[in-house]
């Protein structure tokens, strides 16, 4: 039997569990010899129906290390992380964010922090979300690493004097400021108009925090709302409503002349 | 049910959690978690913005990348680096083991958007550029008054003990930085309170109080 995970749902209290194809597929490689067993994680072709899954390698990583059977461990290592640096290449591709090699280097770095820390100190089992689910806890860790670049890009673009004000933002004098009002009355970035094509162009021109506006209103977030309890784009990222309304107006002015540009 | 009582800790599992149950969120998604876990509703806004992001993205599966000179260098700095790891912890088994995830002191701003920022500045009748070098510990613990210590955990919601270690500890250097210098890079010296405070483009009453304190 494959040792279970010990991670709990916070909610719940229930066990975490892997799929069960990914269960009988560790089943099947523990009972492998090792040296078969190798060779299949060193296949990094992973189109053939027989592949391994980055979930069973992890696990297999985990168990070697576990059972103290270095040289397998060492072994296993290799095709886990060159299996992680494609995630991270097809996810942040060269072009598409700003940094992308460093953020790719500090994500593996990352995650090769979680293999160390493995079965140690407050959260031995961080790892299990991985064996449930590799690309999506993989996209956490992602998150992570770009929340640590926009902060230090606010930290280099921003003296503390430019911080948040207090008071309500003044109105901007221009025409980016009149889009700003008529985007409250009819919302211009909407799910359906922000499309990859959009989204590519919104992660290369906009600031972090026009991004974030106008991935919130993408998502369904509303600018103002007569609903007293439900929560607006300003109340997610902590500004004023004018705020919202020129960050929106600017991504939207920079989306479209970076538009022009790509015709 | 929260499995960990630490305040980081918790919110790593609510995080890889929400990112499990919801790959692509929406705000009914994000609301329900902000609603169970309000100490971490911004960086669930956060995490959810990215994993909406990538979920819009168009798919790359099946792209095929050649491997590069960059890959494999960073591939065997990411081995290095796990190697040199190991070798620190059979090295030092009596020590916390794995430094990066060390539990650090208690960060009495973990958690804070910038609304709550502001709540804590008008707590302590002050303004966030006031509370930034707080947070930032750019302010010397020893010039700080016993009743300005006392005033500033309360506003946070701290214990005086972790807010007294939390600004006592070195300013941490920003993110992810690499640096070249031969020399190990320090952060630059703390204000005295008092410098902090009239520094800090609060109005005259606002200086008095907290002086004052």
């Amino acid at each position: 039997m494959v040792q279970p995970l010990t991670k709990r749902h916070l909610k719940t209290g229930k066990l975490y569990a892997r799929r069960p194809q990914v269960e009988r597929e560790i089943e099947s490689l523990l009972q492998l010899p090792t040296a078969t067993r190798l060779a299949r994680a060193r296949n990094i072709d992973l189109k053939p129906p027989d592949s391994m899954s980055d979930e069973a390698l992890l696990h297999l990583v985990r168990d070697a290390h576990r059972r103290g059977a270095e040289e397998e461990r060492n072994a296993l290592i290799r095709p886990l992380f060159i299996r992680c640096q494609s995630r991270l290449k097809r996810a942040m591709p060269d072009g598409l964010f700003a940094n992308a090699k460093k953020l790719r280097d500090d994500a593996l770095s990352d995650f090769c922090d979680l293999m160390l820390t493995d079965g140690q100190g407050e959260i031995p089992d961080r790892l299990d979300y991985y064996e449930v689910n590799f690309a999506d806890a993989f996209k956490k860790l992602r998150s992570t690493v770009r929340r640590a670049q926009d902060r230090d890009f606010q930290r280099n673009t921003q003296l503390p004097e430019d911080a948040e004000s207090d008071a309500e933002e003044p109105v901007r004098a221009d025409d980016v400021t009149r889009r700003a009002e008529e985007l409250t009355a009819t919302p211009a970035l909407q799910e359906s108009t922000l499309n990859a094509q959009d989204l590519e162009r919104a992660l290369k021109v906009l600031t972090p925090n026009e991004r974030d506006a106008v991935v919130l209103q993408a998502m369904g977030y509303r600018i103002d709302s007569i609903k007293p309890k439900e929560v607006t784009i300003a109340q997610k990222l902590g500004v004023t409503r004018r705020t919202i309304q020129n960050w929106l107006a600017s991504a939207e002015e920079k989306l479209r002349a970076q538009a022009k540009e790509d015709q | 049910m929260i499995q960990v009582a630490t305040r980081g800790h918790a919110l790593e599992d609510v995080l890889y959690q929400f990112t499990l149950a919801h790959p692509r969120p929406d705000a009914d998604a994000v609301e329900a978690y902000a609603r169970a876990y309000p100490q971490y509703a911004r960086d669930l806004t956060e995490l959810a913005i990215d994993l909406a992001i990538e979920a819009r993205l168009p798919p790359a599966e099946d792209a095929v990348f050649a491997r590069t000179d960059d890959d494999e260098i960073g591939l065997e700095k990411a081995i290095s680096r796990f190697q040199n790891g190991l070798f620190a912890q059979s090295q030092e088994p009596a020590a916390t083991p794995a430094a990066p995830d060390a539990p650090a002191a208690i960060d009495p701003f973990a958690g804070l958007d910038r609304t709550a920022m502001r709540g804590v500045a008008r707590a302590l009748n002050a303004n966030t550029v006031f509370v930034m070098k707080l947070r930032d510990r750019r302010i010397r613990p020893d010039t700080m008054t016993p009743g300005f210590m006392a005033a500033a955990a309360q506003a946070l919601n701290a214990a005086n003990d972790d807010f007294r270690e939390y600004v006592g500890a070195p300013r941490a250097m920003a993110g992810r930085r690499r640096y070249k210098s031969d020399m190990k890079p320090e952060a630059a010296d703390k204000e005295t309170f008092e410098e902090a405070v009239r520094g800090s483009g609060l109005t005259p009453e606002q200086t008095a109080f907290l002086l004052g304190l």
